[in-house]
């Protein structure tokens, strides 16, 4: 190899690496090094940038198939109800994106007068709680038992990245409190759709960076027998009622629709769009989640049986 | 079906890989300048890691110890078989369908 194939030798880039990062660290390992060396040689166009966010996402989906190597089963386990806990938060957003759409006096009217509206109301909200319920238990017990394990070894740096989820949401719960504690705006008004972008936004960066920081403390911690049974339990459940939630709220819109069909032409949707557009639009979130988690599930019941 | 259709949208670029290296061993950076000048195809990085991680994994390449940061791949047997066979296959399809344009 001449040094004219050393490429055009450019500077180290974070985008770049950070492309890289995006891989599994069992493709990294194998493979890493030289697709960043390649990176460096071109210029970071946004073709190359999809192209390298699908090989990331490609990677992750077919580890085997691209590298050989196969992941021990409680790397799956903790990958896939990290992936059910993220869906499901994408999931409550869209959750909580129905409530307020619907929280208007038309709405609670329409409860009180025609059953069908009210009873798939009322499910899905015993549904969304008992969801969230699920997530809790899944969830406490696990950090519990890595936070035991990250102060019993003095791993700090560990127990930094466990902190994140508990700091970020407890800045969710903060932030959203304080924004319900404003002077009632018009809803339609420009603050209004300020203040709900931003704190879909926010909820949404909280998310993102709890489940990387979540993986990699989870990725410190050697998991019992017990945490991965829950884990996998927790998480086929959480995405069952997840799957339900979706159906007893396709329910709901079908009832608000057959019953009291104005309101579906009113302009009462979320950040100043039509009711309808919001409709679609939290529908494709919601279904979008409970597709992740879902195929996240499958892949729990496969290494169910080698993890008894 | 034969190892590189097993790949399916990745039989492409997995065809372009073992082509470039059919001639000699070549690491990621040879490969997408070799392919540019042979088939006039430009690989996105990702592409060709993509094609070089799975063609190595049914054994069609193999990697040779790294210089530097490049690591460069030479063809297998099994890789020349899956190559040789795809090629004329390819070329047999090629030749009936230029023998019916001509006859058109």
């Amino acid at each position: 190899m001449s040094a004219d194939d050393r490429g055009t030798g450019r500077r180290p880039s974070r985008v770049r690496a950070g492309l890289v990062r995006m891989y599994p660290a069992e493709w990294r390992k194998r493979y890493g090094d030289e697709l960043l060396d390649l990176l460096e040689t071109r210029r970071l166009t946004p073709p190359t940038i999809v192209s390298t966010l699908r090989g990331a996402w490609d990677a992750h989906a077919r580890l085997t198939e691209v590298t050989g190597v196969r992941r021990d089963r409680a790397r799956i386990v903790t990958i896939s109800a990290s992936t059910i806990a993220a869906a499901w938060a994408v999931f409550a957003l869209a959750a909580a994106g129905v409530a307020k759409s619907t929280e208007d006096t038309p709405f609670t009217a329409a409860s009180r007068s025609h059953d069908l509206i009210s009873v798939t109301r009322g499910s899905m909200s015993a549904v969304f709680a008992l969801s969230t319920a699920i997530v809790v238990m899944g969830v406490i017990p696990v950090a519990g038992a890595a936070i035991v394990q990250f102060v019993r070894r003095r791993d700090w740096r560990g127990l930094g990245l466990a902190g994140v989820p508990v700091l970020a949401a407890a800045a969710v719960v903060v932030v959203g409190w304080l924004a319900g504690q404003a002077p009632a705006r018009p809803v339609h008004g420009a603050a209004n759709v300020i203040v709900a972008s931003t704190l879909a936004a926010l909820v949404l960066f909280a998310v993102s960076t709890s489940l990387a920081a979540g993986s990699a403390a989870l990725r410190r911690v050697r998991l019992g027998a017990w945490s991965l049974r829950l884990l996998t339990y927790a998480g086929a459940a959480a995405a069952a009622t997840m799957s339900l939630g979706l159906l007893v709220g396709g329910a709901y819109g079908l009832a608000v629709w057959i019953d009291e069909p104005d309101l579906f032409t009113s302009s009462s949707g979320l950040l100043a769009t039509p009711l309808p557009l919001t409709w679609v639009g939290l529908l494709v979130v919601a279904v979008a989640a409970v597709a992740v988690a879902d195929r996240a599930t499958l892949q729990l019941l496969h290494v169910r049986r080698r993890l008894s | 079906m034969s190892a590189l259709q097993e790949m399916g949208r990745h039989a492409d670029p997995a065809l372009l890989v073992l082509s470039s290296v059919a001639d000699g061993p070549k690491h990621g950076y040879a490969m997408t300048k070799d392919i540019e000048e042979f088939a006039g195809v430009s690989l996105q990085p990702a592409t060709l890691y993509g094609a070089i991680g799975r063609l190595e994994t049914r054994g069609l390449i193999v990697a040779m110890p790294a210089d530097d940061r490049r690591r460069p791949y030479k063809l297998t047997g099994a890789g020349a078989k899956a190559l040789e066979g795809r090629l004329r296959s390819l070329q047999s399809i090629a030749r009936t369908g230029l023998k019916r344009l001509a006859t058109a």
